[in-house]
């Protein structure tokens, strides 16, 4: 039994706020903690507590000198891991928030659930980009997939060519062409008079859970999601006085500015994605008449459902974004009118573009049977272009191409409103070029964390199966890695490579054990350290131990199963080749892997592993060998690039001076990567 | 590295035509040695070479008398290095076996073990722990220390864990062996006497007929002896294997097999049994043959490891031939051999479609003629426990059919 835990080391109010947090589901924690806790280098661990309440209170008091408390707070909320009485508590030691959501009715607009909404919309503004071109802006871009980014073609048209009847980057076009998520301005509330003193228990001044950059939105607040966390975290964050920001910039009527003079806006500079070497996946040009400017938004001569054209740029991004969750799409919209939502970057006069803005809509016509173009009233203007029209799920239905200027209402009093319609290019004609490029993997050069980094070399097979296997649905013959491999192939780097790309890429869980330390159990002794891994309980029966089919197996994987939620949890087996043959242990992963294909979010990876999986998995076992002079000119590209031939020439060389040395395997490449880069600063020095 | 023949001096201008200045500027960072993390070299050496004399720990016990940041910052640091599980409320933290070969290679080598051990032997560790310790303080001679072992009838599992762990301070290989041998007759050893915990009661005609079957003389030319013990479920059939393998498997376990009789027990209730891979079910086999006649042990283990490899490169291996050379090298034909086939019914269950092309019996017993004929196992005899009857491919099954238990029997009957 954990000690009893000494109450009187809390702050009260923080020790009242912990008795309030859910203790018994330690994997949503963790769902809550590890990002905040990763992000901002705190080094505290849910693993090391003794006691979940101790750890709880360790937790809020850290969040709360660091003034992230609101921030813990609101994920906790909405992770549904707080009791009745979190919030009043919370109210005392906070005092109350300057924002409230507020729900309305109007004849366009059903009531939604307004956090839902909420946290749809703020997942929606993550993945909208400003795109700029030599420095001037030009257009707005969205994240459909992982690596991919749709935005109209006619924004990027001046960086592609025709060449052999394909689209193609024009040279230099990657240097020039700039995708920046998260440039967004945001606004604090004038701080509140502090509820309970002017300082907390460890001497912190001012309002709590308001202090400096992480006192992030009201609506980030609200949310708790990521976008916050990409808005608060990405580049440098200015602030700029009401007074000094420029009016209503928006060249229609707005009336949603509700900051009043002399309070703070803060406009977020946004994060620089960085491009894949060959970023033009695809292009589909505007037709002539659209490029030269529409007389009648209605038409769509030219245009099929087939072939388009779609007036369509897919940017291919170098490393993936929200690999957690995929962008929806809506693609099936409703044949009536629905309201739209769309997120842009108007631009300025000056050629600077606003910050990310919200217009809201109706889609109220659809061009051609089926749909090759939508009509909608959103209000837009130039820089706007290729933005994404959300419905009222936040499903991304329709890609913005332009329209007139003439503003509805003025269009009604003049008689046309005919006219008076912006047009965009629906998903579902292309939605089938999203597929057909996504698989792009993205390979990681270095790994982190709290141990330090490292390089990754090589290991593009193990990669390309880890990125199968992080698909939604994935089958079961891709949840299962078998790696295998002399030393020096990096086979004891698999833990840490799995742990690292499954947290870039998606919101799984990964933990892992080594058999070789389970030699003084049985095997429902060591089924039960693996639901402990994640802080799971596993009922194994005493009275038939020795059950691996029918007892032990299933029950344990139910529990992994069902740990964590919808999300994926990836065990990581290693240390057979010390374990020296334990056939409990090898009954129980075949189990395991047997019945894999029900236990849908449960991945397995088994390094040195020798056994002979079942036969739908012979193809999930990876032989590594020994890194290539290609693995080692790898790390000499930029992320997503490939080594053209001097690069592997001129690796093979550096390889060839540490075998010399009388070095192998990762040895041997990590040297020949030291002898470049010293010869790469001997030289410019020189 | 400076490029020293004009070949080379070409391959490098050719890798450095068409990249500016800047890009050859970012190149170099991005190939810079990654940054370490700032902790105390010298604190995490001290955490390290505590964890590595250690079995699993409260990790607070690893970075006490640290300050309660810099403690954090450590075991942040470290944690990658260690198995992370909570038991009963509590975290423990065990350093996995690549950290702590490292660990206790840099120990050795530096001479520094005795005071590492004086310097981790106030962390509070579980038995495995406490063993390892004893055994890194013993050096390489324990002789004497594993005779107090059996003495004090330590856990057999916790030295075999111990002895895993202190193998990067060499030697004690023997030991290991003997540890692996125990461990794995004791697994077995243990998932059948847990049934006898309330004795076998109205079952002794039965198990006399079953021991009469062991002891019979058998005609090695003729057919593999072969007695089916039937019944339904739940009527005590793995029970009353219980009480006939359990004194077998006490004598192996006590190194006295000699030339009597011993037993080899598979369970088909493990998946690794799948029925079509009888190769798997030959490995099991010379792995308890091993464990009965440690002598022949180390061999079958080479031997399986070999085909082990052949298999994986050619797909195919000779093992029962092969296997047959150690057989007769250790003398082994001639002694009597009874194999247990436990919970033949989830053989059917993998290949339900009994009959023709599918038949799920077929193969198994094909499997148990090539031990005889093909391995060499002159004096096998094979106990089949099922629901259903077995038939054999020659010779005739002797049957054993367990009626349902009834009246105070009943309760006392388990698997």
């Amino acid at each position: 039994m954990a000690a009893p835990v000494d109450e009187g080391r809390w702050d009260p109010a923080l020790l009242a706020l912990a008795h309030a947090v859910k203790l018994d589901d330690p994997v949503l924690v963790d769902r809550v903690w590890e990002p905040l806790r990763l992000t901002h280098g705190i080094h505290l661990r849910r693993d090391t507590g003794a006691d979940p309440l101790e750890f709880t209170a360790e937790a809020l008091t850290v969040a709360e000198g660091r003034g992230l408390l609101r921030r813990l707070a609101i994920d906790l909320i909405n992770g549904d891991l707080v009791l009745p009485g979190f919030e009043e508590r919370l109210t005392a030691l906070l005092g109350a928030a300057a924002f409230n959501l507020q729900s309305f009715v109007n004849g366009d607009f059903t009531p939604k659930s307004a956090l839902v909404s909420a946290r749809r919309f703020l997942d929606s503004c993550d993945r909208v980009c400003r795109i700029d071109i030599g420095g001037e802006h030009r257009g707005t871009g969205v994240l459909v997939r992982p690596t991919l980014v749709a935005t109209a073609a006619h924004v990027v048209q001046e960086l592609v060519r025709v060449e052999g009847g394909v689209m193609v980057a024009v040279s230099g076009s990657r240097d020039a062409l700039r995708l920046t998520f998260g440039y967004a301005e945001d606004y604090l509330p004038p701080p509140a008079a502090a509820p309970r003193g002017a300082a907390g228990p460890r001497g912190a001044a001012g309002p709590r859970g308001a202090a400096g950059l992480q006192a992030v939105s009201p609506l980030g607040e609200a949310g708790g999601v990521r976008a916050v966390a990409s808005l608060g975290e990405a580049g440098g964050v200015r602030a700029v006085s009401l007074g000094e920001a420029s009016g209503p910039r928006f060249d229609c009527p707005t009336g949603d500015r509700q900051i009043g003079p002399g309070e703070d806006v803060r406009v977020f500079e946004g994060e620089v994605a960085e491009l894949h070497e060959r970023w033009l996946a695809w292009c589909s040009l505007p037709t002539a008449s659209e490029r030269l400017g529409l007389e009648d938004v209605r038409d769509i001569a030219g245009i099929t459902d087939v072939d388009g054209p779609w007036d369509l740029a897919l940017i291919r991004l170098a490393q993936p974004r929200r690999g957690d969750r995929r962008t929806r799409l809506g693609v099936q919209p409703p044949g009536e009118p629905f309201p739209v939502h769309v997120l842009h970057h108007p631009g300025r006069a000056s050629g600077t573009a606003e910050p990310l803005l919200w217009s809201i809509g109706r889609l109220d016509e659809q061009l051609g049977a089926p749909a090759v173009r939508y009509l909608h009233d959103a209000n837009t203007v130039a820089g706007s272009s290729g933005a994404p029209l959300f419905d009222d799920e936040w499903r991304l239905v329709a890609l913005h191409q332009g329209g007139g200027r003439t503003l509805q209402a003025v269009g009604d009093a003049a008689g046309v409103p005919e006219q008076a319609r912006n047009r965009a290019v629906p998903v579902c004609r292309w939605l089938a070029k999203l597929d057909e490029l996504e698989d792009v993997v993205p390979y990681l050069q270095e790994v982190g964390g709290p141990a330090g980094p490292r390089r990754v070399v090589g290991r593009r097979g193990t990669q390309e199966r880890l990125w199968r296997a992080l698909r939604e649905g994935a089958p079961a013959e891709d949840r299962l890695l078998v790696v295998r491999g002399e030393p020096g192939t990096g086979l004891r780097f698999t833990k840490r490579l799995v742990g690292e790309y499954v947290r870039r890429h998606s919101d799984g869980v990964v933990v892992s054990l080594d058999v070789a330390n389970a030699l003084g159990t049985d095997t429902a002794g060591f089924a039960e350290h693996v639901a402990g891994t994640l802080s799971a309980e596993l009922d194994v029966s005493p009275g038939a131990p020795d059950r691996v089919r029918d007892g032990i197996a299933p029950r344990l994987g139910a529990v992994l199963d069902g740990v964590g939620g919808s999300r994926a949890v990836w065990l990581v087996f290693e240390g057979f080749d010390r374990a020296g043959g334990r056939q409990g242990l090898d009954n129980l992963l075949l189990g395991l892997i047997g019945a894999l294909p029900e236990y849908r979010t449960v991945r397995l990876v088994v390094v040195s592993w020798q056994q002979v999986p079942p036969e739908p998995y012979t193809r999930s076992v990876e032989d590594l060998k020994p890194p290539t002079a290609e693995d080692v000119a790898c790390a000499l590209v930029g992320p997503g690039g490939t080594p053209g031939p001097d690069d592997v020439a001129f690796a093979e060389f550096a390889l060839g001076r540490a075998q010399a040395e009388h070095l192998t395997g990762y040895r041997a490449a990590s040297r020949a990567i030291d002898l470049i880069r010293a010869m790469l600063k001997a030289r410019e020095v020189a | 590295m400076t490029p020293v023949t004009p070949d080379e001096q070409r391959l490098v201008e050719a890798f450095l035509a068409g990249r500016s200045e800047a890009e050859t500027r970012a190149l170099v960072r991005r190939l810079s040695p990654p940054q370490l993390p700032q902790v105390a070299e010298d604190v995490v050496r001290v955490v390290r070479a505590r964890a590595a004399l250690s079995g699993a720990v409260a990790p607070r016990d690893l970075v006490r008398a640290l300050p309660g940041g810099e403690a954090e910052r450590v075991l942040d640091v470290v944690a990658i290095d260690f198995d992370r599980v909570l038991v009963g409320g509590q975290w423990r933290w065990t350093m996995r076996s690549g950290p702590r070969e490292q660990t206790l290679v840099r120990l050795a080598a530096e001479g520094a073990v005795r005071a590492a051990l004086a310097e981790a032997d106030s962390v509070p560790t579980d038995e495995a722990g406490r063993t390892l310790r004893e055994l890194a303080g013993v050096g390489r001679d324990g002789g004497r220390l594993f005779r107090r072992f059996a003495r004090e009838k330590r856990d057999d599992r916790a030295i075999l864990q111990a002895l895993t762990w202190v193998a990067p301070l060499g030697g004690r290989q023997a030991y290991l062996a003997e540890a692996r041998r125990r461990a794995g007759l004791m697994a077995v050893r243990d998932s059948y006497a847990a049934l006898l915990d309330v004795g076998v009661h109205g079952r002794e005609r039965e198990l006399e007929v079953l021991r009469e079957f062991v002891c019979a003389p058998a005609d090695p030319r003729g057919p593999v002896p072969v007695l089916a013990v039937t019944g339904a479920g739940g009527v005590g059939k793995s029970t009353l294997l219980a009480a006939l393998v359990v004194p077998y498997l006490d004598r192996q376990l006590d190194g006295e097999a000699g030339e009597g009789s011993v037993v080899v027990v598979i369970d088909f209730d493990r998946e690794v049994f799948r029925a079509d891979a009888e190769l798997e079910l030959s490995f099991e086999v010379t792995r308890q043959l091993g464990w009965a006649w440690p002598i022949a042990g180390a061999d079958f283990s080479a031997l399986r490891h070999q085909a082990r490899e052949e298999r994986r490169l050619a797909g195919e291996t000779e093992f029962e031939a092969e296997a047959r050379v150690l057989v007769d090298l250790h003398d082994l034909g001639r002694r009597t051999v009874v194999l247990v086939l436990d919970t033949f019914e989830d053989v059917r269950r993998d290949r339900p479609l009994s009959g023709g092309w599918n038949d799920p019996e077929r193969p198994m017993m094909e499997w148990v003629r090539r031990l005889r004929h093909g391995m060499g196992l002159a004096g096998l005899r094979v106990v089949v426990s099922g629901r259903g009857s077995v038939s054999a491919v020659d010779g005739v099954v002797e049957s054993l059919r367990l009626p349902e238990a009834t009246g105070g029997s009943a309760g006392r009957l388990g698997r």
